[in-house]
């Protein structure tokens, strides 16, 4: 039925993904305009055609902090979409997220880790040479692979999903009361370091970073193409899916996998982004109205960029010299556009339907 | 609601208490202005704070019959106040002890004299009934600390500190008037201040001619934010005093700026000091946090200055704990990284440049 329906729209669908690739492109140019300090649009275009500058430091800010900070936004938006998909999907469940599982909990507890007890010992960054950020990053990603071995390690036993939901909710509750410990014996300064780290952060990478995230990134996205077929039979009950040849254990394995990966390193490297992962899934399948999962992945991919783009834009307060955390727009802003499309289409049972 | 009851239980309790603290609106004339501290003075026979927490609208005032004998404070800032007195005897309890500096007071404090009455500002009562105090010195950011009720409900007479509200370094250092007031020590503790005071205007004197001011930016990014001292704040103040130029001198804010990478490079990018980078030690750690630092030129030229000079054993710094009371040494600092000239072979105090 779906491969029909597939087939025979093959053509819209193929006008709606070049309108948003090139919406995805004009957003990007637009972002990397926009910022704190004002860079007239013909230095931009300069830029962008690799034309000298007129003033140096004008590049330098596009090229250091623009640039990078844009194409994190459009892995990072794609991301946690794609996450979403998938465990709402799994869960059969429209409230699940990327962190449901207790992901950024546990990338939480990591950095919490690091910034209570390790600063606190002073020995860790002096003697290390380490970069700092790169230890941040590790005990986030610690953090969130530690709590992804304890799900797949229960996934192998267990063989329902809720139960699996369920354990994932205990594990996330569990690290949340040791940061709220951690944080409690903790000087100020370093609550505040944690805070910031919460808020989320999309232009803290550096070229160096964004190499490495942008590969896991990257390979994460082409992972979870492959999966949307299996993700398809799993919409329609785990023992149709059976029925149709899909092993489920395998297949629940390897979402739970490619999520982690996902989230995993989008929380280590820019923060706990919250909403956007829960949101992005609905706000696609409102938009496009299909469930098809093969259209709703690279849909996600693209829409999420897109609309990371512009929330980063908004949170930069174009014209003022003060910024707002990514964290707190993704939801001040998403929020109202998931009850826009709810209220007009007046339910979501589209999908999870028995 | 709460400043509301917080006030009746003061009204309650103190009026059983020995202290009788009455209140009294503003507009109320001080016979004893202060010279530069705006949130409390002292009158004929009490003392009165204006503003005892952030946005209160009415005055607190405080009568002693007695000299207190056992005293609790909940702040750092509170210590080289009393140590400069001469009264850390006096001293019996402290909220979060491993932030502490002064070697005095650590002293006292290995020798068991004073304890431990809660954690990071957050003071545990029944410590706090333990150390048997006869007054708690206390500091309230919001005006909403339950905690302080409970204190007052217990029979413990709390002096509300709002030293943390002044905008001025000459009028924060001027609260050692009001411990002095507290502890019946008050001419000692104007000799003391206008001894600062007549050293903070000697310092800036020095600095009244010179003609290149040298441009100066502090602070470092956290995720995406990098924290400034407003225009108007304690630092930006000293910078002014120390023949420097602030980049951001002109902003009208007291407290804090939260500004983007960028922006901060953008008119930071050729200052010639770059002052202040919290916690951080050297160029390596700063290179290492955000590669991007490297961009600016006070980071090329090798004129970076933390104020960690003063590192306890624990983590406390010291800068935190006396810079505030002693606004002299830090000016004398910060003249002698602008313009090392005009004070040849000062060591400095606080202020170290990170290699």
């Amino acid at each position: 039925m779906i491969t029909q329906y597939f087939d025979t729209s093959l053509k819209k669908w193929r006008r709606l993904f070049s309108g948003l690739g090139a919406l995805l492109i004009f957003l990007f140019a637009f972002n990397i305009s926009l910022g704190s300090v004002a860079i007239p649009l013909s230095s931009v275009i300069d830029f962008i055609l690799l034309r000298p500058p007129i003033d140096d430091s004008w590049h330098l800010i596009i090229e250091k902090f623009r640039l990078p900070k844009a194409l994190t936004a459009v892995l990072v938006g794609g991301g946690l979409g794609i996450c979403g998909l998938q465990m709402q999907t799994l869960f059969r469940n429209p409230m699940a997220g990327p962190f449901i599982l207790g992901i950024s909990s546990g990338s939480g507890l990591g950095v919490a880790l690091v910034i209570f007890l390790g600063v606190e010992a002073g020995l860790l960054f002096e003697l290390s040479g380490i970069a700092r950020s790169w230890i941040m990053v590790c005990a986030a990603a610690l953090g969130s692979f530690g709590m992804l071995l304890a799900i797949i390690l229960a996934s192998m036993r267990l063989k329902d999903s809720v139960t699996l939901l369920i354990l994932g909710l205990m594990l996330g509750a569990a690290s949340s009361a040791l940061i709220s410990i951690l944080q409690y014996f903790s000087q100020a300064t370093h609550i505040q370091a944690y805070m910031m780290w919460s808020f989320g952060s999309l232009g803290s990478l550096s070229w160096d970073e964004l190499m490495i995230f942008s590969v896991i990134i990257i390979i994460g996205m082409i992972m979870s193409i492959g999966l949307s077929k299996s993700l398809n039979a799993l919409l329609l009950g785990s023992n149709y899916a059976e029925s149709m040849g899909v092993d489920i254990k395998i297949i629940r394995l390897l979402i739970i996998i490619n999520t982690s990966l996902l989230a995993g390193t989008i929380t280590a490297f820019c923060g706990p982004i919250a909403f956007f992962g829960l949101a992005m899934p609905h706000i696609a399948r409102m938009l496009f109205n299909t469930t098809n999962h093969l259209l709703l992945t690279p849909l996600i991919i693209l829409i999420g960029g897109i609309l990371m783009l512009l929330f980063d834009a908004v949170s930069q307060l174009p014209g003022m010299e003060a910024t707002l955390p990514i964290n707190a727009v993704t939801a001040l802003l998403g929020a109202p556009f998931v009850v826009y499309l709810l209220l007009r289409r007046r339910n979501i049972h589209y999908t999870f339907d028995k | 609601m709460n400043k509301c009851l917080a006030f009746f239980y003061c009204c309650l309790l103190f009026g059983c208490q020995k202290n009788n603290p009455t209140q009294r609106l503003d507009e109320a004339v001080s016979s004893h202005p202060m010279d530069y501290a705006t949130k409390f003075n002292i009158q004929e026979d009490y003392l009165r704070v204006i503003e005892p927490w952030p946005g209160s609208k009415s005055a607190i005032e405080y009568k002693f019959e007695n000299i207190p004998q056992r005293v609790v404070v909940t702040s750092t800032t509170h210590l080289p106040y009393l140590e400069l007195l001469g009264l850390e005897d006096k001293l019996v309890g402290f909220v979060g002890t491993p932030n502490i500096y002064s070697e005095k007071i650590n002293e006292r404090l290995k020798a068991g004299e004073i304890k431990e009455v809660g954690i990071n500002g957050k003071i545990n009562l029944e410590l706090l009934l333990a150390s048997q105090p006869d007054l708690v010195i206390a500091f309230d950011l919001g005006g909403e600390s339950t905690t302080l009720d409970k204190i007052i409900e217990a029979g413990i007479p709390i002096v509300y500190n709002s030293d943390f509200l002044e905008e001025t370094a000459l009028g924060r250092a001027e609260w050692i008037k009001f411990f002095g007031y507290i502890f019946d020590q008050s001419l000692h503790a104007d000799s003391i201040f206008n001894s600062i005071v007549e050293r903070y205007h000697q310092l800036k004197k020095l600095t009244q001619n010179v003609t290149e001011r040298p441009s100066v930016f502090s602070g470092v990014v956290y995720g995406d934010t990098w924290f400034l001292p407003g225009g108007q704040n304690w630092s930006a103040q000293f910078f002014k005093d120390a023949g420097g130029t602030y980049i951001w001198g002109d902003n009208l804010k007291s407290g804090w700026l939260e500004l983007s990478f960028e922006t901060v490079l953008d008119r930071a990018r050729e200052a010639q000091f770059w002052i202040g980078v919290a916690s951080i030690n050297t160029r390596a750690e700063l290179m290492a946090q955000d590669a991007r630092y490297g961009l600016f030129e006070a980071y090329q030229n090798q004129h970076i200055y933390n104020y960690n000079k003063r590192i306890g054993k624990h983590g406390g710094f010291d800068f935190f704990e006396s810079a505030y009371a002693r606004p002299d040494l830090v000016l004398a600092d910060l003249i002698s990284l602008l313009h090392p000239e005009l004070l040849p072979n000062h060591p400095t105090y606080y202020f170290q440049k990170i290699p």
